[in-house]
């Protein structure tokens, strides 16, 4: 019955994480209902926007787990199910057995310090960590490719014939385009042996999960009779019942392992923290003195201390280093990302914003801003063009580093500089040929690039001051090779640009009024 | 009573003209000016679909360009990622109305597709031509896809020697082009003539090798069978996008010929421009594509 129960909520979950990230689910309310139950984002979200009633989830969730354990890991979370599916497939095809995953305590404390640090403060850090945006980047860069892939030959007889369309792909490899087939290759290699590795190693949400649930008032426990069949060992997924006994710092709630149990022994029950046997996984050596014990405890204390205050600290050590930044960006930043230094700090590069752009523009950085920019998104103006009548990217960022605005907000947003070669060596075609053209002005949706009379032809000028740097011109303009004549350079700092209103000088309007002028 | 009847006769003979000539054999009639029917139809004071609805009237009705079991193509400006009410793009409400009109006529399918400057899909979406068009039951086609533009040479062009030209534009039984009248930043208007920009697949190569002799040249691959000026709402200024409201005047107007030159010839006096100063109409006037002298024409006017 639980299984069943797993098997849908995980499907279910897993494709609309899916669809999500894919960005087939544009919808604000959508993403920040998928958003609220993931631990991480949703406490970023909280620390950029404040309260918000969908957070009511988060702290279900997380509050949850004191009653009912973890949960959300083994009926929700599209990264285990990933870790699942994984495990489940060397089970079937190459009769792998399963292995108990390592826990490292304070390795766990550290990171959980870490994220938690981190994302209350001006890092992001946790984002190489959290469960979320590692899923984003595995399905952006792995799973977008491959659905598209996939549907490319049937694209262009869907594309000919109907309606729909199916974006193909331009395969252009790069290093953050591997990064996320690395993760999903590591994901999935190492659930084949060790399932669910990365619940118990990495994931912080899933660390602090843990020690709610173990510090909380559920327990496993067996009761009467059990004449230890191991049914409940075999059933459990990850490997952590021994005997009846189930490691807390392993389990995922899944409940498979009473639901084994031919006895109903083994029963998830209300119990005070301290009525749990929490320790009795990790037995005292052999001729261990009460001395032994004491010492240990002591020790174990200093070095979780020790872990946690490391763990704490680093992000500020981290944001040091973002001195090293440049004073302009290398690359354009997304529209309400402001600077690089803030957008740095709240980005965790889930790659959300790459997926849910209609016009493709928004491309994931390699090291062109250093180590700091790593995997974030810039804009690539010699791909597209941010389309004025959109702010889907800041209305979809999770973490906030894309400041929300409304559309009207975010069509004055400078987020890069026009330049227009007007010089003697000039490509441009009206300077150069004496011939009209005006693309550049033709597309461009603020007036900033306008066409005034030379001559018997028209020529491209600059009033700069409304150029909101959205790229269309450069897109437009026919000329495509060499030194381009108008090209879009990054902001260090993104301002707000000149109304267009005063470039419409009013018209005259009298409806109706008048015959016709022949 | 009267002007019933007038229009009753009107219809027959128009409907017998073209059930006897033919309606090519018509068009060049009307161009020489030599027949009784007018070459032209100027309508104001109305939406535009009602516009249409009078205009295509006295023009014969849709059977005259539009045979049993015929494809159309209806070739609209849908090139920008803008509401209706910026006058970016064709009334919505006119598409459907022409869709309409053609299967009234017997059409077997109604095509309707641009090759849009934004995103596709969003000025399908926003201009809400997409919407419209397919409730009329017309097949709205994308116009971003490369592979269905065909490449073809143009038979007297000196620039634009060989195109891609959409596979659509050029299998379609009749074409009838429904542009949108607004300012343009370089090629001054953009009406009738300036609309085919929509049909071919590199626009970029208009731009870069002569604008004006392009667009002139663009109409020597097929003229359309009907040209039908959107002038209800014209951009007078910073167009062919238009920067806000205060760039469109409201002219209720719509023009309807079968003469692409002689419609932006119209149109551009609609907009009070010097024909003169809109190089391509002297290009496409030479190449034979119509004509710029309209006041030799007969033209019907219809105030509602």
């Amino acid at each position: 019955m639980l299984k069943t129960i797993r098997k849908i909520t995980g499907t279910i979950f897993f494709i609309f994480s899916l669809s999500v990230f894919l960005g087939y689910v544009s919808d604000r309310g959508a993403v920040s209902f998928f958003n609220s139950f993931n631990l991480f984002p949703a406490l970023s979200e909280f620390t950029s926007h404040g309260f918000d009633p969908v957070f009511v989830i988060t702290i279900i969730v997380a509050a949850s787990c004191l009653f009912v354990g973890r949960f959300y890991c083994s009926y929700l979370c599209p990264m285990g199910f990933l870790q699942d599916l994984a495990s489940i497939f060397g089970r079937l095809f190459f009769g792998i057995k399963k292995r108990r995953a390592a826990v490292y305590k304070y390795f766990r404390i550290f990171i959980a310090a870490l994220c938690v640090s981190s994302v209350l403060s001006e890092s992001t850090v946790w984002g190489w960590f959290d469960h979320f945006s590692n899923f984003g980047r595995i399905v952006n860069d792995f799973f977008r490719p491959a659905v598209y892939l996939a549907a490319s030959p049937f694209a262009s007889y869907l594309n000919r014939t109907s309606y729909f369309q199916i974006p193909e792909i331009e395969f252009s490899f790069s290093f953050d385009f591997c990064y996320g087939i690395f993760i999903f290759i590591l994901l999935v290699i190492s659930s084949l042996f060790v399932p669910r590795w990365f619940c118990a190693t990495l994931c912080p949400s899933g660390a602090i999960f843990s020690w709610l649930f173990k510090y909380g008032f559920a327990g496993l426990a067996k009761s009467g009779k059990c004449p230890s069949c191991q049914k409940c060992e075999n059933a459990c997924p990850v490997d952590c019942v021994t005997d009846g006994v189930v490691d807390y710092d392993l389990c995922v709630t899944c409940l498979e392992c009473t639901g084994a149990c031919p006895y109903g022994s083994l029963r998830l029950k209300f119990s005070m923290p301290a009525e749990k046997s929490i320790e009795a996984a990790a037995p005292l050596p052999a001729g261990a003195s009460e001395n032994t014990v004491l010492h240990n405890s002591r020790r174990d204390f200093l070095k979780t201390t020790c872990a946690a205050a490391a763990g704490l600290a680093m992000p500020g050590i981290a944001a040091k280093s973002f001195a090293s930044l440049p004073a302009v960006p290398a690359t354009i930043l997304p529209p309400g990302a402001i600077n690089m230094d803030r957008f740095f700090s709240d980005c965790s590069a889930c790659h959300l914003c790459v997926s849910a752009c209609p016009t493709g523009v928004i491309a994931v950085s390699g090291l062109e801003n250093g180590l700091a920019g790593l995997s974030k998104p810039r804009m690539d103006y010699a791909k597209s063009y941010c389309s004025y009548e959109c702010n889907r990217c800041m209305q979809i960022c999770p973490s906030g580093a894309l400041k929300r605005h409304s559309l009207q907000q975010k069509q004055l947003i400078k987020i890069g500089r026009v330049k227009l070669d007007t010089s003697s060596s000039t490509s441009c075609i009206p300077y150069k040929d004496k011939k009209d053209c005006g693309a550049c002005s033709e597309h461009c949706p603020t007036g900033a690039v306008h066409m005034v009379r030379k001559g018997d032809i028209f020529v491209p000028e600059l009033s700069w001051e409304y150029c909101i740097g959205c790229g269309i011109c450069e897109h437009a303009c026919p000329v495509k090779s060499g030194d381009r004549p108008i090209v879009v350079y990054p902001v260090a700092e993104q301002s707000v640009a000149k109304s267009p209103k005063r470039l419409s000088k009013p018209i005259e309007n009298k409806p109706g009024s008048g015959d016709f002028p022949f | 009573m009267q002007l019933s009847r007038r229009e009753f006769i009107k219809m027959g003979v128009g409907a017998g003209l073209a059930m006897t000539c033919g309606s090519f054999a018509e068009s060049l009639f009307a161009q020489e000016g030599k027949s009784s029917s007018p070459d032209m139809i100027a309508v104001r004071n109305g939406n535009p679909a009602q516009m249409f609805e009078s205009g295509i009237k006295e023009f014969g009705g849709m059977s005259r360009f539009v045979k049993s079991g015929q494809a159309v193509v209806v070739k609209p400006n849908i090139g920008w990622a803008k509401t209706p009410e910026f006058g970016a793009t064709t009334s919505p409400e006119l598409v459907a109305k022409i869709v309409e009109h053609c299967y009234k006529a017997g059409a077997k399918k109604v095509y309707v597709f641009d090759n849009t400057c934004n995103s596709w899909n969003d000025c399908y979406e926003k201009s809400g031509i997409a919407k419209a068009a397919k409730d009329a039951n017309a097949d709205v086609k994308p116009g971003n896809r490369e592979e269905n533009y065909k490449k073809m040479s143009v038979k007297g062009a000196t620039v634009l020697k060989d195109a891609m030209v959409h596979e659509l534009f050029t299998e379609a039984d009749v074409v009838i082009n429904v542009p949108i009248l607004k300012h343009h930043g370089s090629a001054q208007m953009t009406a009738a003539l300036k609309n085919y920009m929509g049909v071919v697949w590199d626009r970029r190569f208009f731009h870069s090798k002569g604008l004006h002799e392009c667009i002139a040249e663009s109409a020597l691959i097929r003229k359309a069978d009907l040209t039908i000026v959107d002038a209800y709402q014209v951009m007078k200024q910073n167009g062919p996008r238009g920067l806000t409201k205060a760039d469109i005047m409201l002219k209720q107007m719509q023009i309807i010929a079968t003469d692409m030159v002689a419609a932006d010839t119209a149109a551009a006096k609609i907009l009070e421009f010097d024909t003169s100063k809109i190089a391509y109409l002297k290009k496409a006037e030479d190449l034979k594509i119509g004509t710029m002298a309209i006041d030799k024409l007969t033209i019907n006017k219809i105030t509602l």
